[in-house]
């Protein structure tokens, strides 16, 4: 893979910038107030448009070391540029998809993709990086016919200085993924299902015919989010208040989502006062071979000093020493 | 046995029980997704996890994930000829570039899902790798005053892990609950100046679900000074509980030695919150929780102890709760407390993890 060194350079001032060194979300180059920021979201990406997933190709791209990772074009076609430029249709390319023949990877926090979503997508880095949205999963909103949800299907519930505000239970619609069942033809070249065949004693020819009746057409994923047993009455503690905010909205704010007009006219007053210039994006092409460099496991930095704790007084030295003595357990004997 | 006062709690409404949810995992053509057998061994890159302080932080994460009521356990060996991305074998390294996609770590999960006269679900590999490049500064040394939430700068290795383990069991992120499959790094065990990642009752009682109760027996409770305060997208936010009036008010604030403590009177009454979490096989009833005031921040039975409660416990639910407390009137004025509790402190349960038993909030007493 070829990198861009400015956009690599600009990331790495991104992060920088926003992580605060430490308090991201661990798939996440940031936390939750800076990634949903649309004036960061604007002010990086090189393309903000609104469109809908036309198509959704999978491939296996070359690693270095000789293994293959599956990668997934995305093809929207555009139904308004909000920033940058586009023609009416453009492909982007994200790490991790379907191998086609039932093998699958995801990298946890980069976003998939079904055909017909609608989105509006911050871009920036298409090609070049893993997955070419600004800050990865905060670089996509959804949208249904209620309004506008983030990357993971909860509800933008309110519009704050700037900020997309998104909580909650994701829509239904949100938590299911479906790909493509696997061709006879790729699927028997899954040496898992050659073992089968072969432990099965039966010429393959013979099952192409029962495997395209009855196989199901698609292979569908579901997000499910448990429900937690219903109180039971045994539980005689008593529960705090409900979550407080830590430095956000109030809780009272709408269930959402917010409209996607409400949004998008947010979203352009922001675009318009964008001090940085959008460098052009170009379209993959899904036909020419991926090569990806191979992983590099790298040494760890220094090992960080201990910082000194206030000195121990007799007491806690004593109590320390008994704790230690107990494995740390708390209950320590009175002698 | 000694006698067990027991408090009453100022009854409050749940805010957030109409749509609650609890750990989430995938499914595919229907059924679980999640490994084969019981065991997945995890080989570390012996260059990014060289033996001794790294390497034991590491080993201190996989511990971490593995302290749960379940059957499932990892292993970790030292990986040799170099690390890859699905090359059948689970890695973990540490690395930097647009292979993490701007995060501080990430995981890499491999699974095979198709029908061939049947069904044929489940995961094949996970590869975790964790950010060396910056800006992104780890710590790997269980010293509270290393990490950022407590006057430090440094991100815990253990939490992290713990974390992307997670994902490698297949769980997936929450945002409705107190949860190690939310903002990690604010999801942790402190007593005294030791700082430990565990894996919480919610993340516990999802691999119970994926992958069967322990056919050994398997207790733990514990309590944190941590609770949920909110979401976004799908990940949880979470705070330290606080100190209030009697009433649920508001008391103001100072620093106690780098921390946030609360400035409290003599003789008042006060309400002291902290997350009561069960991990382990089953419900546990009449637990004995004692409430305590130290002149340090390592709170344990030695302490004096102020209040008692007893409640049952189950898995299925974070029960962030306040208690009512007097503050003693003869503590020195203008002095720096620490209100805590033990929980378990008759020593009733026998418990696979002790040192999850007791925690602080800081105090200023006026």
């Amino acid at each position: 893979m070829v990198f861009n060194r400015s956009i690599l350079a600009r990331a790495a001032t991104l992060v920088a910038t926003l992580a605060c060194g430490l308090a991201a979300h661990s798939h996440s180059t940031v936390g939750s107030d800076e990634g949903g920021n649309l004036a960061q979201l604007v002010e990086h990406s090189n393309l903000v448009l609104v469109g809908s997933v036309a198509r959704v190709e999978y491939r296996r791209a070359e690693m270095a070391d000789g293994s293959a990772l599956p990668v997934t074009f995305v093809t929207y076609e555009v139904a308004e540029v909000l920033r940058g430029e586009s023609a009416k249709s453009i492909t982007l390319r994200f790490v991790g998809g379907s191998d086609g023949r039932g093998g699958f990877v995801e990298a946890n926090g980069v976003p998939q993709f079904q055909p017909g979503e609608r989105d509006i997508l911050f871009v920036e880095g298409n090609g070049e990086k893993e997955c070419p949205l600004v800050l990865c999963e905060w670089g996509r909103y959804r949208l249904n016919e209620r309004g506008v949800y983030n990357t993971h299907g909860s509800p933008v519930r309110a519009l704050i200085k700037g900020e997309a505000i998104a909580r909650g239970r994701p829509d239904e619609s949100f938590l299911t993924l479906s790909y493509p069942a696997p061709a006879f033809d790729e699927l028997i070249q899954n040496p898992e299902v050659q073992a089968q065949i072969k432990q099965m004693g039966i010429d393959p020819e013979s099952l192409r015919a029962r495997y395209e009746a009855d196989a199901p057409k698609e292979i569908v994923f579901t997000r499910a989010l448990e429900t937690p047993t219903p109180d039971t009455g045994k539980d005689q503690l008593v529960k705090s208040d409900g979550p407080p905010a830590r430095g956000g909205p109030p809780d009272e704010i709408s269930e959402g989502p917010v409209t996607f007009e409400l949004f998008t006219a947010q979203l352009k007053s922001l675009i318009d006062v964008a001090e940085r210039k959008p460098e052009p994006v170009r379209s993959i092409d899904v036909d020419v071979p991926v090569r990806l460099p191979a992983p590099k496991d790298l040494a760890p930095r220094e090992q960080p000093a201990v910082r000194a704790s206030p000195s121990a007084s007799a007491q806690e030295r004593a109590e320390l020493e008994a704790l230690r003595k107990q494995d740390n357990n708390p209950v320590i004997p009175r002698k | 046995m000694r006698t067990i006062n027991k408090l009453l709690v100022a009854c409050c409404a749940l805010a957030f029980a109409a749509d609650t949810f609890a750990y989430s995992y995938t499914t595919c053509l229907g059924e679980k997704l999640k490994w084969d057998s019981n065991s997945k061994s995890l080989r570390a890159s012996s260059t990014s996890f060289p033996a001794g302080y790294w390497r034991t932080g590491l080993q201190q994460a996989v511990d971490s994930a593995n302290l749960n009521p379940s059957n499932f356990r990892y292993g970790l060996v030292t990986d040799s000829g170099g690390v890859g991305l699905s090359n059948g074998q689970s890695e973990v390294w540490g690395g930097t570039g647009s292979i993490l996609s701007g995060a501080p770590a990430i995981a890499y999960s491999n699974w095979t899902c198709y029908w061939f006269f049947g069904n044929h679900v489940h995961m094949d590999e996970v590869d975790v790798i964790f950010d060396y490049g910056s800006p992104w500064k780890w710590t790997a040394d269980q010293v509270k005053t290393s990490l950022s939430n407590y006057t430090g700068s440094l991100r815990p290795l253990q939490t992290t892990g713990t974390h992307e383990f997670g994902h490698g069991l297949k769980l997936n992120h929450v945002n409705y609950e107190y949860n190690i499959m939310g903002n990690d790094f604010e999801h942790i065990h402190v007593n005294g100046s030791s700082a430990r990642a565990y894996l919480g009752e919610d993340a516990a009682d999802g691999i119970v679900f994926l992958y069967g109760a322990r056919s050994s027996a398997w207790e733990d409770v514990g309590l944190v000074h941590w609770k949920y305060s909110g979401a976004s997208g799908e990940y949880s936010d979470h705070t330290k509980t606080r100190v209030y009036t009697s009433t649920g008010g508001s008391l103001s604030t100072t620093t106690v030695v780098g921390e946030t403590g609360y400035r409290v009177n003599r003789g008042q009454v006060v309400q002291l919150e902290l997350s009561y979490e069960n991990m382990g096989k089953n419900t546990q009833n009449n637990i004995g929780v004692g409430y305590y005031i130290s002149t340090n921040d390592i709170i344990t039975t030695l302490d004096r102890r102020i209040g008692g409660a007893s409640f049952n416990l189950s898995r299925g639910d974070v029960h962030t709760a306040k208690v009512t407390l007097t503050i003693p009137s003869d503590l020195t004025a203008n002095t720096n407390y620490w209100i805590g509790a033990v929980i378990d402190e008759d020593n009733n349960i026998s418990e696979a993890v002790e040192w999850n038993n007791a925690t602080y909030i800081p105090l200023r007493v006026q």
